[in-house]
């Protein structure tokens, strides 16, 4: 039984009316008869936990719920319905794009306790887990028998397989193995109506739509996971990881070029420009050469006689191209070594301000040089500081804007600066994200890319997915996210709601 | 609106299970077909896209099937970008022009498809071509970036992007693909590519009986490598013994390496002196391979260890209706194509609802890709499940109302 009292001060201050501290009692009361009471969260102190996430937008939630199983995800649907409440599913809380902030004060169903890897199917290469497993552990879990997953998120340590499915998330590793979507074979979904579903199979093919392949990366907008099936790989035979130090980010960049032109297709392809290297030195001492403006890691594996080959053609090519220094590991604790930078540089940049935004723009391969310059160009421009620790492999950059989040106008300044670049991807032929998703962060830049044609298109996807009634609109799961505002259909999709306020500007104040 | 043809051999080159459209239009522009879609849109017009006819058969029987739409005059367009690695190809590029471009600067599409020289690049997508057995890439969904499709009203929408990893709004492409062109006429799509590799050997050998094969090939697939293609297939229908082929690609070394261990592995199970064959005769081998025609093939997709038992079950139901069969499975992708000679239509529906019977035992996805069109009666040739069709009927009532695209011809009849 959980007490709610309606003269609390703490319930006060959320400002709700009686009749809503009503609802709110009775909704929380029959979320813990279904998940028990310490599963279910409703005071602020304990909400406020829940109204972030590893963007710079906050929203506090209606209430947050736990469930234990499919089952009672289903039965917390339900009841959601009856109260005509939407919701907003939750991992780990390290997404970047604001898709886990609980907008239009949302029910949180998090589903962190939902975290068995269920099922690991050696000789198929395959395992079902539920959603909330954190990603390193399946990997770790697995290691003994020769297998690993292969999307590898910075976050892997701590966001969950289940935020990286609703993402599609990628890593450093997608280079060579492909993002989530190419290494998730099934779903088990709960829909509007509290239906449990699977889509996809065990299989990699299979008839009908691809709901599947629809479902991921639609930022929790369509339902909630329950359970995944995911590909498996086995380790490699052999990696070998070089660093490469560079007196200029083009004569980096003409590497990650030629060493694709030379028909390799690196397992990772990381830059770092010296903004980062100069805020990883005191905290790691890599010791990087002096003047180093890029450092490059470069990782190939495969079969050794392969590897071999290929990393001494990748060490020719970056002395080609000028570079003052070329390390090189072959065993697994140097590797640890030369990545921890690489992996630690998001919490060095605490050194030089404590607020980043990281945007996550894609560019094409071959025009990394010219946006990287345009970067530099908006941050002399913004005079805002921004460090470069990005997928050059695949284009993916991850400019990241450092400033003091407690100044009002620097935060301004950061989501201007953030804008110019997504502007600068799009018209090299870019994209706006490429592993990190659009969620609040990066709604309002969609025109930049889609037409309303598009985007109602998309939709009309959505519409398909959440059924609706008169308790449930089509914005029953994760409202007000990827659709710009003010698009033609916001009177369906409720884009104009007062209520829908993405917090960046107002609450940084 | 741009002039049909309505000669009567022109129309039956377009005919559908035995069903002629009444009109064939040819457009020459992009907007031409924009008009033609909004005008089947309104007047309720049931149409059919065309590509290379190559995979036309796949499908279940047209229920409104007037206009036929021959997307060969189109604007062709092939957008190469080698530093990339990406290319963005019309619908109706040719499948082999588009690798042969390619070929050029030594990249390729990381799948192959059958009849390569009449496919397009539409047509292959739409129906989500499993074509040559590819083990380690995967198939056609796992290299498609972004795509733009042709509306019912006519307009142009667009999914994903033009750079190898892009994550902005929904994956609509994800739904074409392998939509049989009930949703939209697939204009251009965007791939990421790989390079061809510097050496490509093929192994082949022969087994008497599956616990030999079967053992061994689970043995290769947990070496540290996987070949790029891993094949059981039995030469003829005629023929019992069973045949293993295997691709191996990558570095000069890296290719002797594979061929090292997999030759020791063969011998240490005193199998007879395996056949190595590279270069151009590797590819004719390979570009031969899945041909043999009959009148009634299927598709089953299952997991890697269920190959050979469902191989097993399915010969054993042939074999207790007097039909032969022949075999190609595509290992680590977990594919089968089954092609049944010399089988009536009796034959044909008692197979078919045995092998049906094992959907989430030892299967998990059956298809009829080609068969007499009678059978079409007694069956939804893709065997879609129940648990999905209410979400497949809400997206086809989202995308297309009027039911204009490839009518009736989908799964669950869609």
């Amino acid at each position: 039984m959980i007490i709610i009292s309606l003269n609390s001060d703490k319930n006060k201050e959320k400002t709700y009316s009686w009749l809503v501290m009503l609802k709110i009692k009775s909704l929380v009361e029959e979320l813990a008869h279904v998940v028990g009471a310490d599963n279910v969260v409703w005071e602020k102190e304990d909400l406020i936990v829940y109204e972030y996430d590893g963007s710079i937008d906050r929203s506090l939630p209606l209430a947050v719920v736990l469930p234990g199983s499919a089952a009672e995800v289903s039965k917390c649907v339900k009841i959601s319905n009856k109260y005509n409440c939407s919701i907003v599913a939750r991992g780990a809380g390290t997404g970047l794009s604001g898709g886990a902030v609980p907008l239009k004060q949302s029910l949180v169903i998090c589903l962190t306790r939902l975290k068995r890897i269920i099922e690991v199917d050696e000789k198929n290469r395959l395992s079902v887990v539920e959603p909330g497993v954190v990603n390193i552990k399946l990997s770790d879990a697995i290691k003994d028998k020769g297998l690993f997953y292969a999307p590898d998120p910075s976050s892997q340590k701590a966001c969950t397989i289940g935020g990286n499915v609703s993402e599609n998330a990628g890593g450093p590793h997608c280079f060579s193995l492909g993002v989530t979507t190419n290494h998730v074979l099934g779903m088990e979904i709960v829909l509007s109506n509290g239906e449990i579903t699977w889509i996809g199979a065990k299989s990699r093919s299979y008839t009908g739509y691809d709901l599947r392949g629809a479902f991921i990366g639609s930022e929790g907008t369509f339902g909630i996971i329950t359970k995944i099936i995911v590909r498996l790989m086995k380790i490699p035979e052999s990696v070998s990881t070089i660093l490469a130090a560079f007196k200029s980010m083009d004569d980096a960049s003409n590497t990650v070029s030629e060493v694709i032109s030379a028909g390799m297709i690196p397992a990772a392809l990381e830059m770092m420009d010296r903004i980062t290297i100069e805020a990883c030195e005191p905290v790691y001492n890599p010791k990087y050469p002096k003047g180093s403006e890029a450092v490059l890691l470069i990782e190939i594996d495969g079969i050794t006689e392969s590897v071999k080959e290929e990393i001494d053609i990748v060490k020719k090519i970056c002395t080609q191209n000028n570079s003052i220094e070329i390390r090189q590991a072959n065993n697994e604790s140097d590797r640890v070594k030369l990545w921890e930078t690489r992996k630690g540089a998001i919490g060095a940049y605490g050194t030089i301000a404590p607020t980043y935004y990281l945007v996550d723009g894609v560019v094409p391969r071959t025009k990394l040089t010219e946006v990287l310059r345009e970067v530099k160009n908006i941050g002399r421009k913004l005079e805002v500081t921004i460090g470069n620790v990005f997928h050059a492999g695949d284009g993916n950059i991850h400019p990241a804007i450092l400033f003091d989040g407690r100044k009002k106008t620097e935060v301004n300044q950061a989501i201007r600066a953030g804008g110019e670049i997504l502007e600068v991807c799009v018209k090299a032929g870019g994209a706006l994200s490429g592993e990190h998703g659009i969620g609040t962060e990066k709604q309002d830049y969609m025109r930049l890319v889609f037409n309303e044609e598009d985007l109602r298109a998309m939709k009309k996807l959505r519409a398909a997915f959440v059924q609706t009634d008169k308790n449930v609109d089509v914005e029953k799961f994760n409202p007000y996210k990827i659709f710009p505002r003010g698009s033609n259909d916001d009177e369906i999709y409720k884009l104009n709601d007062p209520e829908f306020y993405p917090t960046g500007g107002e609450e940084w104040a | 609106m741009c002039n049909g043809t309505n000669i009567n051999n022109e129309l039956l080159k377009f005919a559908v299970d035995g069903i002629t459209p009444k009109v064939i239009e040819h457009p020459s522009s992009i907007r031409e077909l924009s008009e033609l879609l909004l005008h089947c849109n309104q007047e309720n017009t049931g149409m059919i896209p065309f590509g290379g006819k190559t995979r036309i058969h796949i499908g279940n029987t047209p229920l409104n099937y007037s206009v036929a739409v021959n997307l060969e005059k189109l604007p062709k367009y092939i957008n190469h970008e080698p530093g990339d690695m990406t290319v963005v190809a019309s619908s109706n590029v040719i499948v082999r022009e588009l690798s042969e471009q390619l070929k050029i600067y030594d990249q390729k599409l990381p799948f192959e498809v059958e009849q390569s020289s009449y496919a397009t690049i539409g047509g292959s997508v739409a129906s989500d071509a499993e074509g040559r057995p590819q083990s380690s890439n995967g198939g056609i969904r796992d290299w498609i970036i972004g795509m733009e499709n042709l509306t019912n009203t006519g307009q142009i929408t667009k999914s994903g992007g033009r750079v190898v990893k892009n994550v902005q709004g929904y994956d609509l492409h994800k739904l074409h693909i392998g939509g049989f062109g009930s949703l939209g006429v697939i204009k251009d799509c965007a791939f990421k590519l790989q390079p061809i590799a510097e050496q490509t050997e093929s192994i082949i050998t022969t087994f008497d009986d599956f616990d030999t094969v079967s053992s061994l090939y689970m043995q290769i697939f947990n070496f540290h490598f996987v070949p790029e293609s891993m094949v059981l297939s039995n030469k003829t229908s005629d023929e019992n013994t069973i045949r293993l082929s295997l691709r191996l690609c990558g570095r000069k070394v890296g290719v002797e390496r594979q061929k090292k261990e997999i030759l020791n592995l063969f011998g240490e199970n005193h199998l007879i002196e395996p056949h190595i064959i590279s270069n151009d005769d590797q590819i004719n081998y390979w570009d031969t391979l899945p041909t043999q025609k009959s009148e009634l093939k299927i598709k089953i997709s299952t997991t890697p260890l269920n190959i050979v038992p469902t191989i097993k079950f399915v010969k054993s139901v042939a074999d207790s209706k007097s039909v032969k069969m022949r075999y190609l499975s595509d290992f680590a992708f977990g594919n089968i194509m089954i092609d049944f000679f010399d089988c009536n239509n009796e034959s044909a529906i008692s197979i078919i609802d045995e092998i049906n019977s094992q959907i989430n035992n030892l299967l998990q996805a059956l298809v009829i890709q080609k068969c007499d069109t009678t059978l079409k009666n007694h069956f939804d040739v893709f065997f879609l499940e129940d648990s999905n069709k209410p979400v497949m009927l809400r997206i086809k009532n989202q995308y297309d109302p009027n039911r204009i695209f490839n009518a009736g011809r989908f799964a669950g009849r869609l």
